[in-house]
């Protein structure tokens, strides 16, 4: 254990000033930021809007419209595979094997830090939403607070859209670990994504591990319910990435090659 | 001369390995480091020395033959061992978006060793103030110098080094020659340091394991690399007629070689040079030159790996 927290540790200082980081931090802001331009072009609208009742369940489906299909999916893709990149980058692979530590705790370690940057990115986007509502709140004049937040329906939202991602992060994982080729990794994500999309209207779409996010967004609007599928999407996507960061730790530990 | 009994800090027996079902890359290498030593391990480029230093850490899964390092198999105490080894394999390794105290806290992490230990490093090889300059933008010879650094941190008692001084001038490369044989003597830290060139390392290691086409040629202490230097001395001489020159070497019971029309002899003293000039001219052959040559250690290594 103390192995782990030593090597999680050293992996976050990695991270510091990468590619990944500021992925992470612009991704999150990236809806809200254009959320409070759009509210402040329309600004007439604000109080109206704000005086809603469903001010922010209106606001919570806005902000997550184009995040769970879009940004999500391509977050999750770029991060993971940023993370791995800067071992190849630095040609540092054969420095991080020499170190003292189990080939388990490597792969432990690494994976940690790409969930604990995803969970960096739901706590960002959620702050980002809040002031999405809070910056036209104070700019335009006359606008009442929106009450009633269901933070706690938020919360669980976050978590089911979290659970969702995590087939994206264990198979881009596992492909950041076998390619040195940072396109390659990313390359078939993008396949995989836009393959997705095309598969949502499919009756069995929810078996392909990129969907899930889409579908968790689909499910509560009234025109898509139709495509929802009758399973548990978030057992499935728990189901996956298990099995997937298996295959990719049975890969990893089995490389004759270790940099 | 070696040692009666000497502890052997790192062992490889009959080490053979291969790329895939390729060409065969290391046949049998068979290394001994004494524990205490500075040992070179040379040979040119692609002879097999960084899939050996490979090998030994463990980056590639040895195929046939054993390693042990400290006496201990690698695969079965590999974290224990790599606890106490230093290592830079090839080109440094090092986190280029980090400065150099980064990527030092980086390792620092995992080897729990006091933070001062970063500050220490960094001034023993020069790069106390980098300051907040990113590792990217380091020269090669400060990379290099980094990548030292990294491996000396956790204050290891083996410290392993591929061509550590590829790509330093050659101020550089005798401070980095200065910086290995203190380690060595002041703090009893064995070095693996290899090399292609004899010259650069010739003044620095106290053993020496010369490897070609990935087979060691030699493995010994670098007094009994001389002793062979001193036995490789010879004297050459070049007449205006080859075959009563022969004749009379004949005479004398000399083994000569002849290589377009030059004879060579073996080493003899400056006395006996002399004599055999007169005794050349009494017989009325010119004497073009007659001189004693000496291989110089490169010559021998050059010799052997080209074999």
């Amino acid at each position: 254990m103390i192995a782990f927290v030593n090597s999680f540790q050293s992996e976050w200082i990695k991270t510091r000033r990468s590619l990944a980081l500021w992925m992470v931090i612009i991704g999150g802001f990236f809806t809200p930021t254009v959320i409070v331009i759009a509210r402040l072009v329309n600004h007439a609208n604000v109080p109206g809007l704000y005086a809603r009742e469903d001010f922010w369940q209106l606001l919570w489906r806005n902000s997550w419209e184009s995040m769970a299909i879009f940004f999500l999916p391509l977050g999750a893709i770029l991060s993971t595979s940023l993370v791995a990149q800067i071992e190849y980058k630095n040609n540092t692979w054969k420095q991080l094997h020499t170190l003292p530590l189990s080939y388990t705790t490597i792969f432990v370690a690494k994976l940690s830090v790409i969930l604990v940057l995803m969970g960096m990115f739901f706590v960002l986007f959620n702050v980002g939403i809040w002031l999405s509502a809070a910056i036209p709140y104070a700019l335009v004049s006359g606008t009442p607070w929106p009450v009633g937040m269901p933070w706690q329906d938020f919360l669980k939202d976050d978590a089911f859209y979290f659970i969702d991602c995590l087939p994206i992060v264990g198979l881009q994982y596992l492909l950041a670990l076998q390619y040195k080729n940072f396109l390659v990794g990313v390359g078939l994500g993008f396949v995989f994504w836009v393959g997705s999309i095309a598969s949502v209207s499919w009756k069995f779409g929810y078996v392909i591990p990129y969907t899930y996010t889409m579908f968790n967004y689909l499910k509560d609007a009234e025109k898509t319910r139709a495509a929802i599928p009758e399973v548990n999407i978030h057992l499935i996507a728990l189901a996956w990435t298990v099995a997937i960061v298996a295959a990719a730790y049975v890969l990893y530990i089995s490389r004759p090659e270790k940099g | 001369m070696p040692e009666a009994n000497p502890r052997y800090i790192v062992e490889t027996d009959n080490l053979v390995h291969s790329f895939g079902e390729g060409q065969v890359v290391l046949d049998h290498v068979s290394l001994a480091v004494p524990e205490g030593s500075i040992y070179g391990f040379l040979g040119p480029n692609g002879a097999g020395k960084t899939t050996t230093l490979r090998l030994i850490l463990g980056l590639l899964r040895s195929r046939q033959g054993t390693i042990s390092v400290f006496g201990k198999n690698l695969a079965r105490d590999r974290i224990e061992t790599l606890r106490r080894v230093g290592s830079m394999i090839e080109s440094p390794s090092i986190y280029s978006h980090l400065t150099a105290a980064e990527n030092l806290l980086v390792l620092q992490k995992i080897y729990q060793c006091p933070k001062t230990r970063i500050h220490e490093v960094l001034d023993l090889v020069g790069l106390a103030a980098t300051g907040s300059k990113k590792a990217g933008e380091f020269s090669l010879g400060m990379k290099q110098r980094l990548a030292i650094a990294i491996a000396l941190l956790a204050d290891p008692q083996l410290l392993i080094l591929d061509e550590p001084t590829n790509g330093l001038d050659p101020n550089g490369i005798i401070e980095v020659r200065e910086l290995l044989r203190t380690l060595n003597q002041a703090r009893g830290i064995t070095i693996l340091i290899s090399s292609h060139l004899l010259s650069e390392i010739e003044r620095l290691v106290s053993h020496v394991g010369i490897i070609s086409k990935g087979t060691v040629l030699f493995q010994g202490t670098l007094e009994e690399l001389k002793e062979q230097q001193q036995r490789s001395t010879h004297v050459r001489l070049e007449t205006g007629d080859p075959g009563k020159t022969a004749a009379l070497l004949d005479g004398w019971g000399v083994e000569a070689e002849v290589i377009d029309g030059q004879f060579t002899l073996p080493a003899m003293t400056r006395e006996r040079i002399a004599r055999l000039n007169r005794d050349l001219i009494s017989a009325g052959v010119d004497v073009y030159g007659i001189r004693a040559v000496e291989s110089d250690l490169e010559r021998i290594f050059i010799d052997m790996v080209s074999r």
